[in-house]
């Protein structure tokens, strides 16, 4: 089935999808990623990098595991920073893994006591404390990660993201007896004790719970208010979750990088019009296809690359289009 | 969402990367009939008078006139501004 536009943001969705038990966030994850399989599933990990390497939690075969645990506890934990350091495609393991052993002028073998593993793998979070695998076992090896793995950059727009969703939760996270209300400045109770373990707590929700315990949101002026209201109107933050509770809205949103694209900052119009575009297709197609004017196609996609910040159609599709 | 920011706009910033905004739902007035409170919760997620109108099993036409006696009634400037005011609510999303 051909992959479409909806298939990394899926992934990013069950990225910052809030569900407090990891091995079911990293499940949500792996089922996202799978039109991306090629062949033999999709496994998803996190890995703690802070004392010693070891993965954390784990959603995907039991083989696969395996391999994957004794891989990851092979390296000290500098190479395993360096193993499972954070890219914006998908890369080979076998690549990777070639790589570092002839920086350190080792045998690849030497590097990784023989535990090898053979897979292609999307890796974000950040070097120093923690990382997130998403892997694809395959047996596939080529030089060229992006030739050999399909749809390679599609998926790696997701990983800016990825990386965040993993800062996020680590925010959210908090010892069960911490679960405290919180107050809103009229007085009243956003969150009763409790209620954030009921698991229908949203991210948004987590995040302020926690980060307005430990007193660490900072608020803005009215005028600042303003000035970043009209910043996330024009496309350049992207609104991660929100929800309406209790006659409040909150909503959550991310400064988008500053170098790649960020698809999170499109409408729904202008990703249908940018997808048809990164296929290949004239706009008249793309107008007749989606059952619009012309002119509404060259405007949506105007409207694309200013919020995408790139000058031309053809950078346009340079930064989206897969191989 | 409209350029004007939302009444009542509250911003905070989480680190460097995240910024959560927040601001209360306008109640809508008093003086609205049944009908113009179930119109608006639909308006207010983002339905199409048409999708509200065969959901309601009326007109398009009656949907358009109640969608018009609610912008006078809550002062709202559009339909965008009814969005804006009254919130999408996570049935716009669940769909």
């Amino acid at each position: 089935m051909p992959l479409s536009m909806s298939d990394p943001l899926r992934v990013v969705e069950a990225g910052y999808h809030w569900a407090s038990d990891e091995r079911e966030w990293l499940s949500g994850i792996a089922e996202a990623a799978r039109p991306f399989a090629i062949g033999e599933g999709v496994a998803a990990y996190t890995v703690e990098l802070a004392e010693r390497a070891q993965i954390r939690a784990y959603s995907g075969t039991s083989e696969v595991e395996a391999r994957a645990r004794a891989f990851t506890s092979a390296f000290d934990l500098a190479t395993a920073r360096q193993v499972y350091a954070p890219t914006e495609f998908v890369g080979n393991a076998t690549y990777r893994v070639r790589r570092l052993a002839k920086l350190q002028k080792k045998s690849v073998r030497d590097l990784t006591r023989g535990k090898h593993i053979s897979a292609f793998a999307l890796v974000s979070g950040d070097p120093r404390t923690q990382a997130l695998a998403l892997v694809f076992p395959s047996e596939r090896e080529a030089a060229d990660p992006d030739r050999a793995f399909p749809h390679a950059r599609v998926l790696g727009l997701a990983a800016a993201h990825l990386s965040a969703a993993l800062r996020l939760r680590a925010l959210a996270a908090g010892s069960p007896d911490d679960a405290d209300s919180v107050l809103a400045p009229n007085g009243r109770v956003l969150h009763a004790v409790g209620a954030a373990r009921n698991g229908r707590e949203s991210l948004v929700e987590a995040v302020v719970r926690r980060e307005r315990a430990r007193g660490r949101l900072r608020r803005s002026d009215p005028d600042e208010a303003a000035r970043m209201w009209s910043v996330l109107v024009a496309g350049r933050w992207s609104i991660v979750d929100f929800v309406d509770r209790d006659g409040k809205r909150l909503l959550l949103a991310r400064r988008n990088p500053v170098h790649g694209p960020d698809v999170l900052a499109l409408s729904d119009e202008e990703r249908d019009v940018v997808w048809l575009a990164t296929l290949g297709h004239s706009r008249k197609y793309i107008a007749y296809e989606l059952g619009l004017a012309a002119a509404t196609v060259t405007k949506r996609l105007g409207s694309a690359q200013r919020k995408l910040r790139v000058k031309s159609r053809r950078e346009l599709l340079r930064k989206l289009g897969h191989v | 969402m409209g350029k004007r920011p939302p009444p009542g706009l509250v911003v905070e910033h989480v680190g460097e990367e995240f910024v959560v905004f927040s601001w209360e739902l306008a109640a809508p007035p008093s003086t609205l009939t049944a009908a113009e409170r179930d119109v608006l919760v639909r308006v207010a997620r983002g339905d199409s008078n048409a999708a509200i109108a065969r959901a309601r099993k009326t007109s398009v036409r009656t949907t358009a006139n109640q969608v018009a006696s609610l912008l006078r009634k809550t002062g709202a400037a559009s339909r965008f501004d009814l969005i804006r005011q009254f919130g999408g609510g996570d049935a716009a999303l669940d769909e």
